[in-house]
């Protein structure tokens, strides 16, 4: 007798066919799992943080530089309402880890911005006229308060900004006057004049700011 | 004679597992995901942010901005080329890497092959700067 | 002379091979049936569904790039390029004032899906409707304040 395998084989096909389709349709839904993506998710992050950074935002000063003094303008009310996140979909908003509004706890999709924090130092300085009439000012601004007290003695007709005439009363300056400058390039303060110019005689007020680079993330769930 | 038969239900069955096999070693090769599309997308944004950060910076020199600055010839371009290097490096996150490009020279590191890459490209008075990062 | 005898000693291996074709002719049939009817349609509304959301994020994100930063009055024009068919139909993108709403509305209704538009208070969206298979422009215009936005189709 000869055997026959014929049957038992077939079986035996069928059962490793079935167990290779279903090793197919674990491979593809896994390929198609990996290939998904957080498309909507992505796009409001994406838009969210451009609007944060940009121009006309209430706590920016220019693009992507952010002032931080009207950093707590930013609050949920503010995301929710001028920025149109949607009831239902959470956002979370941090600069350097500290978180500045968060709607709720969010795991969702995140977009990194590199920003800088804006700070505003008031400087003072008081010339002593020792040796010149020259001031310079140490740091970059774009506008100077200048207030002149002229003393006994002496009188102040002309103020130059680096060769740029900004003040001149033939009479004599007196008061407080601001004084635009250019933020592009330090300044030197002349002070033209009769007479011998006294030590208190001038007081400048300058703003200068100071950046420091932090990172904005924004977190979006939805 | 006592000769069994060869199963040819056997050499079918191995073909055609073969052929599934064949069609299921294309999905396993991996499909581009969800990660490198957001490290583009990232990158890309990342790059953005510095051009516009540095094309409003004051010039330590002349010109109108930093960017221009360096643009602006072989000479100026030697000159503010490290400081450039430097500002960059600390404008970007620590884990990446950036590659500057003008007409008169290139600033940073080699830019490697296979990684997704970020780019950003400013048009100043003396010409195109073009930044590139990517992940270290 | 051999006698020719009849004998079914060949019947063996037919009949065999016709059970056997028979029944692989039922497995082949029954698993087809299986995949068609269950597994494929849900990849294929899942891959649908995965479509139809890139296509309206690609357009959203397009939509919220277009208004330009600039002041004075501007006229901007952005084309947008996307797939023709999803799930081997049209699909057309609605865009609507009320609530700032890209909408993509298709024949399946699992497929549609819609998307807030985060922009600036001062950009008016119109009411416009475009079909897929077509390029369509994005366009921003007027003076600050009172800018319009629409979709329409190129021609």
């Amino acid at each position: 007798m000869r055997a026959q395998a014929e049957l038992p084989a077939l079986a035996v096909a069928f059962v490793l066919l079935t167990s290779t389709v279903v090793a197919g349709v674990v491979v593809a839904n896994g390929a198609l799992t990996a290939a998904e993506r957080p498309a909507d998710e992505q796009r409001l992050a994406t838009s969210l943080s451009d609007r944060l950074v940009a121009d006309d935002a209430p706590h920016t000063a220019r693009e992507n530089v952010l002032d931080e003094d009207a950093l707590d303008t930013l609050d949920e009310a503010a995301i929710r309402e001028l920025y149109n996140v949607p009831e239902g979909t959470e956002a979370r908003v941090t600069l350097d880890g500290e978180t500045l509004v968060e709607t709720a706890s969010v795991t969702g999709t995140t977009v990194e911005r590199v920003v800088l924090v804006e700070r505003r130092s008031t400087e003072l300085v008081r010339p002593d006229f020792d040796r010149s009439r020259n001031v310079l000012l140490p740091r970059r601004a774009a506008n100077a308060t200048v207030t002149i007290d002229a003393q006994e003695g002496g009188t102040i007709e002309q103020v130059y900004a680096n060769d740029r005439l900004v003040l001149a009363n033939d009479g004599g300056l007196e008061g407080t006057f601001t004084v635009s400058l250019s933020s592009f390039e330090t300044t030197t303060l002349r002070f033209e004049g009769t007479g011998v110019l006294e030590a208190e005689s001038v007081q400048i007020e300058y703003e200068p700011p100071e950046t420091t680079r932090a990172i904005l993330r924004v977190n979006v769930d939805g | 004679m006592d000769r069994a038969q060869a199963s040819i239900t056997a050499i079918e069955t191995a073909v055609g597992l073969l052929l599934v096999f064949g069609v299921l070693f294309a999905f396993s090769l991996g499909v581009p995901g969800a990660e490198d599309n957001r490290a583009q997308a990232q990158l890309d944004v990342y790059a953005t942010d510095v051009t516009t950060l540095l094309s409003n910076e004051s010039p330590r020199h002349q010109d109108q901005t930093r960017l221009a600055e360096v643009a602006a010839s072989p000479e100026a371009f030697d000159r503010e080329a490290d400081e450039l290097d430097r500002r960059i490096e600390q404008l970007l996150p620590e884990n990446v890497m950036f590659r500057v490009e003008t007409r008169h020279g290139t600033v940073g590191h080699p830019l490697p092959g296979d990684v997704p890459t970020g780019e950003a490209t400013v048009l100043t008075t003396n010409g195109e700067v073009t930044l590139r990062v990517w992940y270290a | 002379m051999t006698d020719f005898r009849g004998d079914d000693r060949g019947m063996s291996p037919v009949v065999a091979k016709t059970l056997a074709i028979g029944l692989a002719l039922l497995y082949v049939g029954g698993m087809t049936t299986a995949l068609l009817g269950g597994v494929v349609p849900a990849y294929e509304s899942r891959a649908g569904g995965e479509l139809s959301e890139r296509v309206v994020a690609t357009a959203a994100g397009e939509i919220e790039r277009a208004p330009p930063e600039a002041d004075g009055a501007v006229e901007v024009n952005q084309t947008v390029t996307l797939p023709e068919n999803i799930a081997n139909s049209g699909y057309s993108l609605t865009l609507s004032n009320g609530t700032n709403t890209l909408a993509l509305v298709h024949p399946d209704p699992a497929l549609e899906t819609d998307a807030r538009l985060s922009l600036a208070p001062d950009i008016d969206v119109q009411n416009s409707t475009v079909e897929s298979g077509h390029e369509f422009v994005v366009s921003v215009r007027g003076p600050p304040g009172e800018r319009t936005l629409t979709i329409e189709e190129v021609e």
